[in-house]
């Protein structure tokens, strides 16, 4: 609904805003088109009046012209009436005289006498004439005038006051003249009646018969003064036929001469325009008039205000006028017009513009409206179709009768809604499908969620099972191992013991017998392949024991910053015996100078590295073996590579698996050698390092082990050196030993050795028995085995640490147990015990030194071997040495025990050690709150 | 009441009239005595002369006057009298006139020529062919603005020879100075000067019937009319003269053509008549020439007529004087006759030069032909007259100065212009 409401009001807005804007623009227009008409009307109404009071004004200045044509015609005319009488007086005259000329040739009169009778008759008749006459001779001698006085004066040298000869020019040119026309001519004289000199006009006409100027004239002074009323006259007549025109209503002409006097004017004829000031600019009219009249034709108006002829005295009508001036005359003739008068009609001229403007923008405007509202119209139902197709209502169409633009929308809408119609109905299908889909899948899902509930349930009771499996593997591995170990122990213990007696007391019986000894020697070689197969055993087992404890994690990894160089070189150390014994074998060993340290467990790293050349010296008999050791893009990367038989292809990953040995050609004849563990614990060993292992080989030609390990930089640590407290305790000669163990064969045995030894022995069978007798007893030395019936040895050991009676006797853990740390004891054996070890063991407790064999013992870093094992041992044989100098010692022929500390044994190349002849190896534990004694191993 | 209004509006306009004579003017006003006719026989010549004057009057005063003084126009109608012009210049130079001009008769030209000469003022002659009054009556104060006899028969004498060579002329000749020096320079320049087999007559001017000498020009069949008449003279002649059939079996050559003669004489009858002008309104718009074209503009505007010949002369001779007195810095005669002297100037049409020798204004001639009627009256003023056939500049035409001495020397007078002598300061 919401949405609508602008949508439904959107039309109705559009068309009262289009006429309100419409009415706007109209009104607008309107006011525009009637100001445009009402400066286009003035301007048609003053161009209409500019062209009518210019016509107006030619045709005054023509009346004027024409007026001064006809004073300058009257003045002619006058003049040609004054010659016209002096012309018919001297026809007179002349005719006079031919008269007499006439009697002369027809009647024979005597010429002299009749001459001088015209001219007395002709002296006489001029007094009576209007004007004077006179009659000239040839030589200028007045002949003929009405004052006798002047007969005979020559008028030849007469000279006018410009020095003209006046009657001589005069003879000349009416002797010239055509006959019967008389010339004229002016000369200066006294007006007898005014007095004044004035010109008289004179006519001469030339009588040929006698030789004779006849002349005649008059004073021209009277001409003006005859001309003045007809002048006058004109004047009145030009004024009254201007003061007719009438310009524009009430304007009219006015005319002014050159000095400024009105010649023609309504009311101020005769005024001096000079005096009247325009009130609104007040200048002189005069000057107004002047300026405008030497302006060009066209532009020769000025505006002034002025009273008008029926309103006297109010001079504020505005008047514009036209000037010009009267070429002949010279005088200023003017149009005048009120500005009201020409714009008298101004309002309706606007009107007849602006009228059927104002129609044509009504017209246009109502026809605007409809078309706009019509427009609307299909645009109104469409937004109705849009409403209803918005709420989803696609049965509606548009109407497509319309013409244009909007049939042209309308058609596509509708093709639109067609369009949403198919697409909706596709839509419905493709919901129902999917729908249909949906079903069909949640029931597949259904079931194969419930498949798959049942197989993670398996899968769980599986990884159950297989935890369990593994836990039980673990235990089963520990426990067979333990359980292994022990009759390993008596096994290997007994051979020793009965190889031992009998090449000791049963060989020498038979020394003088063949077959005897014979028959003992071979006795002696079968128990020495009873004892080494027992050993090798017992390697497997603590092999299979390592692995298992890596991949449980239950190893304790001894990270410090390592360099892997000196593992190298240890390891190195470690098997050179080995490539000593084969000399077609040569070891290269080429390590990058300046390796960073990096974070790793020495001694698995030298038990790698030792592992691998373990296997390449064991791979190849004859040739080279090398390790090379740099760094790698980010890696620090080893190479052990050897010419031996190589790895296949099909076995380079798998030699990594446990238990996995490369099958060479024949294995009747070549039985694998070793436990077929190394590798694969080499490889969680690096693995763990987060560095890879892996062969590269060729088949016969050689292979090459090579492992990265990513080179990450870790500040050093100072490792704390741990001070060193060796109390050397006395030791009593007499010692009583207690030895605890529930099987009696070992017990026995135990006894027996310890007894070898001259020793006092008590024996005990179990963990509760061991308490008692060795409170009962006091001995020096506890023998305790671990898993006993009833009390078990720890449990003993605790009481006994607990018993202030026993808390101070030492105690030598002999266990099958893999881990005899914690167990208490001051020294652990790991069952099968080895004799000798076991001996030495007892004697280091008993603080015996019986063999008196020097102890060497190994320190780290500083760090020697710790703990109150060396109160056990006399401390001026102990020595304390690093690794290095421990074989250097070892290698010039050291002979004694060896303590080692736990970490050492992974890390020493422990075979060659065992190797050497006359070492006894102890191995402390870890802490040294507890002493185990080491495994011995004795070649 | 009435009485005493009407006699007091007859002594006023008594008043105005004398003052309308004499009018009161400022003593800085340079007066120009324009000695024209605006009645007789040759007003349809001074009213134009009196139009453009005066619209040359208002302009230079609009403008400022000459050397900053008012420019007072003094005309008088002369009525082409001899005596009325000497009473006219008189009172002219009476007045103080600094300049006489106007005037279309030579005979009052010569008049007008003489009494200047005697005052010591210049006298421009606007429209006066007759050769003498630069010649044998020729002075230093006397200049001529329009062509003389001799230019109009050195332009209108090649095309007759060319269209109507060893044909037979007539003329009719108005008897004085312009007639007679006219057709004799005519007569030689179209090798007619056997009076027998190219007859002439004399006709006195203000003649109105000229049935008897154009009957006997009928009689004697010329192929060549040869009119030297002038103004109404002229009119009434061609008149007749068409009414007599003279056009269909002769051309008639009439020297001088105005505007004026010819719309006294009316479209038709001046149809085919050929003759030579020195300035015709079409003429700047010809030469693209602005400042003629301006003056016709401001004329047609002002009078609604189109200025002719005579009007284009005042007009030339007022803006002259204006030129001279401006170069000269003086309104002294002498001053303004030496600035005129050899002066080339450019007004309404081409290059003009007041030659020195003669102070003739060297200029240009247009050879013109009536124009059919029609071709008149398409006209929006209906003052077409005149279809201008060729021009020839007036180096080629003037009086060649060897010539000018000899007839100089024939009349008596020295062959130079007297120096000003008797010059009134």
């Amino acid at each position: 609904m919401k949405a609508q409401e602008p949508a439904a009001h959107l039309p109705h807005g559009t068309f009262w805003r289009f006429l309100l804007i419409s009415a706007v623009i109209a009104v607008a227009t309107a006011a525009v088109a009637m100001a445009v008409a009402w400066v286009i009307g003035r301007n048609i109404v003053h161009g209409i009046q500019e062209e009518g009071s210019l016509t107006v004004l030619r045709s005054a200045v023509d009346l004027v012209g024409r007026t001064r044509v006809a004073d300058e015609q009257t003045r002619t005319f006058y003049m040609e009436q004054r010659r016209e009488s002096l012309r018919s007086t001297n026809d007179y005259t002349v005719s006079v005289l031919s008269t007499y000329v006439r009697q002369v040739r027809e009647t024979g009169r005597n010429e002299t006498e009749a001459r001088a009778t015209a001219m007395a008759r002709l002296s006489e008749v001029t007094k009576s004439l209007p004007h004077q006459t006179f009659i000239l001779d040839g030589q200028g001698s007045l002949v003929a005038h009405p004052d006798q006085e002047r007969l005979g004066q020559s008028l030849l040298d007469f000279r006018d006051n410009e020095g003209q000869l006046v009657f001589q020019r005069l003879m000349d040119e009416a002797r010239r003249a055509r006959p019967g026309q008389s010339v004229f001519g002016l000369y200066p004289a006294i007006n007898p009646n005014t007095l004044v000199l004035e010109l008289k006009l004179v006519a001469a006409r030339h009588f040929d018969p006698w030789n004779l100027t006849v002349c005649a004239d008059m004073f021209m002074g009277d001409l003006e003064q005859d001309l003045i009323p007809r002048r006058l006259a004109n004047l009145a007549e030009l004024r009254a036929r201007v003061q007719e025109i009438m310009v524009s209503k009430s304007g009219y002409i006015l005319i002014m001469d050159e000095n400024g006097a009105f010649i023609s004017h309504p009311v101020l004829t005769g005024h001096s325009a000079g005096q009247l000031k325009d009130p609104a600019s007040g200048r002189s009219m005069e000057d107004l008039f002047h300026e405008a009249a030497e302006r060009p034709f066209g532009e020769n108006r000025f505006r002034y205000r002025w009273e008008r002829p029926d309103d006297r005295g109010d001079f504020s009508h505005e008047k514009i006028a036209w000037c010009v001036r009267e070429p002949t005359t010279g005088w200023y003739v003017a149009a005048t017009a009120y500005v009201e008068d020409v714009e008298a009609e101004l309002p309706r001229l606007a009107l007849s513009i602006f009228l059927p403007a104002l129609g044509a923008i009504l017209v246009l405007a109502g026809a605007l409206a409809l078309l706009f509202k019509n427009l609307l119209k299909p645009v109104r139902d469409l937004i109705s179709v849009c409403l209803a197709v918005s709420r989803g209502e696609l049965e509606v169409m548009a109407p497509e009768d319309v013409p244009g633009e909007m049939g042209f929308l309308s058609r596509h809408f509708n093709f639109m809604i067609r369009r949403l119609r198919g697409l909706r109905r596709k839509e419905e299908r493709r919901r129902l499908d999917l729908e249909a889909l949906n079903r069909e899948l949640e029931k597949v899902v259904d079931v194969r969620t419930r498949a798959l509930k049942r197989k993670a349930q398996n899968l769980e009771d599986v990884n159950r099972r297989l935890k369990e499996l593994d836990r039980m593997k673990s235990a089963f591995l520990s426990s067979v191992s333990h359980e292994l170990r022990t009759p390993l122990t008596s096994v290997l213990g007994f051979a020793k013991l009965i190889s031992r007696d009998f090449a000791n007391n049963f060989l020498p019986l038979a020394q003088d017998q063949d077959k005897l000894t014979q028959r003992g020697r071979r006795i002696l070689d079968n128990l020495e392949i009873i004892r080494s197969e027992g050993e090798r055993l017992t390697r497997l087992i603590n092999d299979v024991l390592d692995l298992n404890k890596i991949e449980s994690g239950r190893v304790d990894w001894h990270d410090a910053e390592t360099d892997l160089a000196l593992v190298v070189e240890r390891a190195v150390a470690a098997v050179r015996g080995q490539f000593a014994e084969n000399p077609a074998l040569k070891l290269a060993v080429d390590v990058e100078p300046g390796l960073p340290l990096l974070r790793l467990d020495f001694d698995r790293m030298v038990q790698v590295f030792l592992n691998l050349l373990h296997n390449a010296a064991k791979f190849t008999s004859a040739g080279r073996v090398g390790v090379r050791v740099f760094r790698k893009d980010g890696f620090l990367r080893a190479e052990v590579s050897d010419t031996g038989v190589g790895v296949p292809a099909a076995d380079r990953e798998r030699i990594f698996d446990k238990f996995h040995q490369v099958r060479l050609g024949d294995t009747l004849r070549e039985k694998p050698q070793g436990t077929g563990l190394g590798l694969a614990i080499c490889r969680q060993i690096v693995e763990r390092h987060g560095g890879r292992i892996w062969v590269e080989s060729e088949e016969g030609q050689g292979s090459t082990f090579v492992l990265e390990i990513p080179l990450k930089a870790a500040p050093l640590e100072a490792a704390p050196v741990p001070e060193i407290i060796a109390e050397p305790v006395p030791r009593a000669e007499k010692a009583l030993v207690l030895v605890a163990d529930d099987e009696a064969a070992v017990n026995s045995y135990l006894t027996q050795l310890l007894e070898a030894q001259d020793l006092e022995v008590v024996q005990a069978f179990d963990g509760e028995s061991a308490v008692k007798k060795a409170g009962a007893y006091q001995p020096d030395l506890v023998v305790m085995d671990i898993m006993m019936p009833g009390m078990d040895g720890r449990t003993a050991i605790a009481l006994l640490r607990r018993d202030p009676r026993t808390a101070n006797i030492p105690v030598m853990v002999v266990s099958a147990l893999p881990d005899l740390a914690g167990m208490g004891g001051d020294a652990a054996l790991q069952k099968p015990v080895d004799e000798t070890a076991f001996i030495e063991a007892v004697n280091c407790l008993l603080n015996r030194g019986g063999s008196g064999k020097p102890v060497l013992a190994l320190r780290r870093n500083g760090e020697t071997v710790p703990g109150p094992f060396f109160a056990l041992c006399p401390a001026e044989s102990i020595v304390h040495c690093d690794e290095s100098e421990l074989w250097q010692r070892i290698d010039a022929g050291f002979e004694g025990t060896v303590l080692l500390p736990d970490w050492a044994v992974d890390r020493l190349d422990m075979r060659r050690l065992s190797s050497a002849k006359g070492i006894h190896l102890l191995i402390l534990p870890e802490r040294a709150q507890a002493e185990h004694p080491a495994e011995d191993k004795k070649t | 009441m009435h009485r005493r209004r009407a006699v007091l509006a007859a002594i006023l306009a008594l008043c105005t009239l004398l003052a309308g004579s004499f009018p009161a003017r400022a003593a800085s006003d340079v007066l120009l005595g324009m000695n024209y006719p605006l009645t007789g026989p040759y007003s349809v010549e001074g009213l134009d002369q009196i139009r453009s004057a005066r619209l040359a009057v208002d302009q230079i005063n609009a403008t400022g006057g000459i050397l900053g003084r008012r420019v007072v126009l003094v005309p008088r109608d002369s009525g082409s009298d001899v005596l009325q012009t000497r009473l006219n210049v008189r009172e002219l130079l009476d007045m103080g006139c600094r300049m006489i001009f106007g005037g279309a008769s030579s005979d009052v030209a010569l008049e007008a020529s003489r009494l200047c000469r005697l005052a010591g003022v210049p006298f421009f002659a606007t429209l006066a062919y007759s050769s003498p009054l630069t010649e044998e009556f020729g002075h230093r104060f006397v200049f001529r603005e329009c062509n003389d006899a001799w230019m109009t028969a050195r332009v209108l004498g090649p095309w007759l020879n060319e269209h109507f060579p060893n044909k037979r002329f007539f003329y009719i000749t108005a008897d004085y100075t312009w007639g007679w020096s006219t057709e004799g320079a005519l007569r030689r320049n179209t090798g007619t000067e056997d009076v027998h087999t190219h007859p002439g007559l004399l006709t006195p001017l203000g003649s109105t019937d000229f049935v008897r000498e154009l009957e006997l020009a009928r009689d004697a069949q010329p192929d060549v009319l040869v009119l030297v008449l002038f103004g109404k003279d002229m009119a009434y002649a061609l008149e007749k003269a068409v009414e007599m059939g003279f056009p269909r079996f002769c051309q008639i050559v009439v020297p001088n053509l105005t505007l004026g003669m010819a719309e006294r004489a009316g479209a038709a009858n001046m149809q085919g008549v050929v003759g030579t002008t020195s300035w015709n309104w079409k003429v700047p718009a010809l030469l693209g020439q602005r400042r003629g074209q301006a003056f016709v503009d401001e004329f047609m505007h002002r009078y609604r007529r189109y200025p002719s010949s005579p009007g284009a002369s005042a007009y030339t001779i007022v803006y002259e004087f204006k030129a001279a007195a401006e170069a000269a810095g003086s309104l002294e005669a002498m001053d303004i006759i030496r600035a005129l002297e050899g002066r080339t100037f450019h007004l309404l049409k081409d290059d003009q030069t007041w030659r020195a020798l003669d102070h003739q204004d060297v200029q240009t001639v247009f050879l013109v032909r009536g124009n059919p009627p029609e071709k008149v009256l398409s006209d929006p003023l209906r003052l077409d007259y005149f279809e201008i056939l060729d021009s020839r500049p007036g180096s080629q035409t003037v009086l060649s100065e060897e010539a000018w001495k000899a007839a100089r020397i024939k009349a008596g007078q020295p062959p130079y212009l007297e120096p000003a002598e008797g010059a009134r300061p």
